[in-house]
């Protein structure tokens, strides 16, 4: 997994092929229902993003990407059904600790809701390169500034890393020793901190020279050295999905009733 | 067409009605979207050299927060980009750098990084970039210690003793309604009551503060007393904040006279295993005097610390902080009660879980962690970010619009 193209699974699925938007727009109606309805749908939900996921052989991934939020899923179930404030129904007691049948319930539904946002997004970001999501977005008018800016801010974390790994390599040279407790250890971040962010700052001036040498500001339309497919069938799904997000809002409201 | 189901639902009610939490995430989606919008239309008059900027701080802001996380410090550290930023190229800019460093941090896979939970935390980070472009043209990184501007720093300051003077005393004399009522008559008039009083307050501190600022903090030109005064002011800044803290801790109604190893109902306390701290909660006279002589010790050592050299001229810094922190815990509680059930798998779940033990409701507990970790953690964000502009080069400096006048030399 490189960090340059975050968790972009390489592939020709169906999923794949879909203009990045309709998969945007899939992603918000799945993440509006999973926080407007009634936890009941939690369930079909996770069925139906696993089965789309399964459809275009994604599984694999899936399931290597669930340590991701295992530890937050696990604190909001552990911290709610242990420490559940008001709760009254005990089913269990261990020694000074006890679930209860309110904090377990609200932790499946808070954790419900955070696993099929989890999902959702890794499903698209599985399928989606943000080169091509942001390409697609400035196709549709979204600046090109501001995709410039989430592009080299993706491509300048990695980089970031190497270099802190080259100040921490070379103050270890000069003597820095990174063992000792831990207050000690925080105090020994700031020679390697502070050269790490004062170093980039720095660079700021030359990236600024040399994008505006090369006619960043200027004013004309540009041609895209990427084209990003848009088949016709994305333009039904793309009304299909907002005609959903419309329906659960009304419902979600109680508009309207099953 | 028929509007009656447009009421907030009340416990138990079964006619059609909008659910509180549903409503409250269309509102905070609605919020999120016109902000969104409002920003990009703002983004396209900013320069080459504060987009290069706002990329390089959103990576700080990612590879410093994330190292925060994997030590579960907590604290978040997340918002040192985004207030430097704020700083140097103003508020738009820096809500922005905000905003796209959380959306971007969510889709990074990053090791001891907090994924997706990010970016459902994009406005509160857009609202500290907003407050830190306001601060910095208030001229919090730029103020020296004789600068006539420190006079609305010190105004702002007596504002906020006044509104706490005020509650103290309201306190004392008539009491806080009692918010925790059972009946539902009682506590809805306990609230309405509440909210009044909360206002009058704020009103209390504004008056104090616009009539402070008008007659002893207006200074002109080189006035000698504006140095001394900001020495004392910040003495006595440490001084009252150690008082609250020890006071909290240590009073006989405080934090430890509450754990005493038995509930309000009789029932043993498992915080602790049962043990009982209210040896620690110490009897008045003699509490009032030791907090006051900590506070005291400590207030003397700050005014120490603020007469060496330009010590002193972090107040402001510090000012500019901690409001930034309130006001960021105040628009992160519902989100992490309503998103994560008010854990977020970081270090801060520990607090947490220590505020719902000491019987606080789920969004209490998530606004008293916010309230704990916030102010102090904006504070240090901010105090980084001013010795980090004192320590850049001025051709960086000098490429931004407020870069030149951001930190005197």
């Amino acid at each position: 997994m490189s960090a340059t193209t975050g968790y972009f699974v390489a592939g020709a699925s169906w999923l794949h092929r879909r203009n990045p938007l309709t998969k945007l727009l899939a992603l918000g109606l799945v993440l509006l229902a999973a926080f407007l309805l009634p936890p009941v749908v939690l369930p079909i939900l996770i069925a139906i993003i696993v089965f789309v996921a399964w459809a275009a052989g994604l599984l694999g991934p899936m399931a290597r990407a669930m340590r991701i939020p295992s530890v937050l899923l696990l604190s909001i179930l552990v911290v709610n059904s242990l420490f559940f404030p008001g709760a009254k129904d005990i089913l269990v007691s261990l020694g000074p600790l006890s679930i209860s049948r309110e904090g377990l319930t609200f932790g499946l539904a808070s954790a419900g809701r955070v696993l099929v946002a989890f999902l959702a997004s890794i499903t698209f970001l599985f399928t989606t390169l943000a080169d091509d999501l942001l390409e697609a977005l400035i196709s549709r008018g979204a600046s090109h500034r501001i995709s410039f800016v989430v592009l080299s801010a993706v491509q300048m974390v990695p980089r970031m890393q190497g270099r802190a790994g080259a100040i921490l390599e070379a103050q270890q040279a000069r003597g820095l020793s990174m063992k000792g407790s831990f207050v000690r250890r925080l105090r020994k971040l700031v020679p390697l901190v502070a050269p790490v962010i004062l170093g980039s700052l720095v660079d700021v001036r030359e990236r600024t020279f040399a994008l505006e040498a090369r006619g960043f500001g200027a004013r004309p339309g540009r041609t895209a050295y990427r084209v990003v497919a848009d088949p016709p069938i994305d333009r039904w799904l793309r009304l299909l999905i907002l005609a959903g997000a419309v329906a659960v809002v009304l419902f979600a409201l109680g508009i309207i009733h099953p | 067409m028929n509007l009656d189901w447009l009421q907030v639902c009340a416990e138990g009610q079964t006619t059609p009605c909008v659910a509180p939490i549903q409503l409250a995430y269309l509102v905070a989606l609605l919020i999120g979207a016109v902000l969104l919008v409002v920003i990009a239309r703002r983004a396209r008059d900013l320069t080459t050299a504060t987009l290069s900027l706002m990329a390089v701080a959103i990576a700080i802001n990612i590879a410093v927060g994330s190292i925060a996380v994997f030590l579960r410090l907590p604290i978040y550290l997340d918002s040192i980009g985004t207030v430097l930023v704020g700083a140097l190229a103003g508020p738009w800019a820096g809500a922005l750098t905000g905003i796209l460093s959380n959306l971007i941090w969510s889709i990074l896979p990053i090791p001891g990084g907090a994924g997706p939970t990010a970016a459902f935390f994009a406005p509160v980070a857009g609202v500290i970039g907003l407050m830190a472009g306001f601060w910095a043209n208030r001229g919090v990184f730029q103020v020296r210690t004789d600068d006539v501007r420190v006079g609305g720093f010190l105004a702002l300051a007596t504002g906020i003793l006044g509104a706490a003077v005020a509650f103290l005393v309201v306190q004392a004399t008539v009491g806080i309604p009692d918010l925790a009522a059972t009946e539902p008559d009682v506590l809805l008039a306990n609230q309405t009551q509440f909210v009044l009083m909360a206002l009058g307050f704020v009103v209390v501190g504004v008056i104090v503060g616009w009539l402070a600022g008008r007659t002893v903090f207006a200074f002109q030109g080189d006035d000698p007393r504006i140095r001394p005064y900001l020495q004392v002011a910040t003495a006595i800044a440490a001084f009252v904040l150690v008082f609250g803290i020890v006071r909290l801790l240590f009073a006989p109604s405080g934090y430890f006279s509450t754990v005493d190893g038995v509930l309000d109902d009789g029932t043993p306390d498992d915080f602790l295993g049962g043990a009982s701290l209210t040896g620690l909660a110490v009897q008045d006279p003699a509490g009032l005097i030791g907090a006051f002589v900590v506070a005291l010790l400590v207030g003397a050592g700050a005014l120490a610390w603020a007469r060496r050299g330009d010590n002193a001229r972090l107040f402001p810094v510090w000012v500019g902080g901690l409001t930034t922190g309130l006001v960021a815990a105040m628009i992160s509680a519902p989100i992490a009660a309503g998103v994560f059930g008010g854990v977020t798998g970081g270090g801060t779940d520990a607090l947490v879980a220590l505020f719902r033990t000491l019987g606080l409701s789920v969004f209490q507990s998530a606004f008293a962690q916010g309230l704990t970790s916030d102010p102090l953690d904006k504070t240090i964000s901010y105090t980084i970010v001013f010795l980090i502009l004192g320590a850049l080069p001025i051709t960086v400096r000098t490429m931004y619009s407020r870069g030149e006048t951001t930190v005197a030399e």
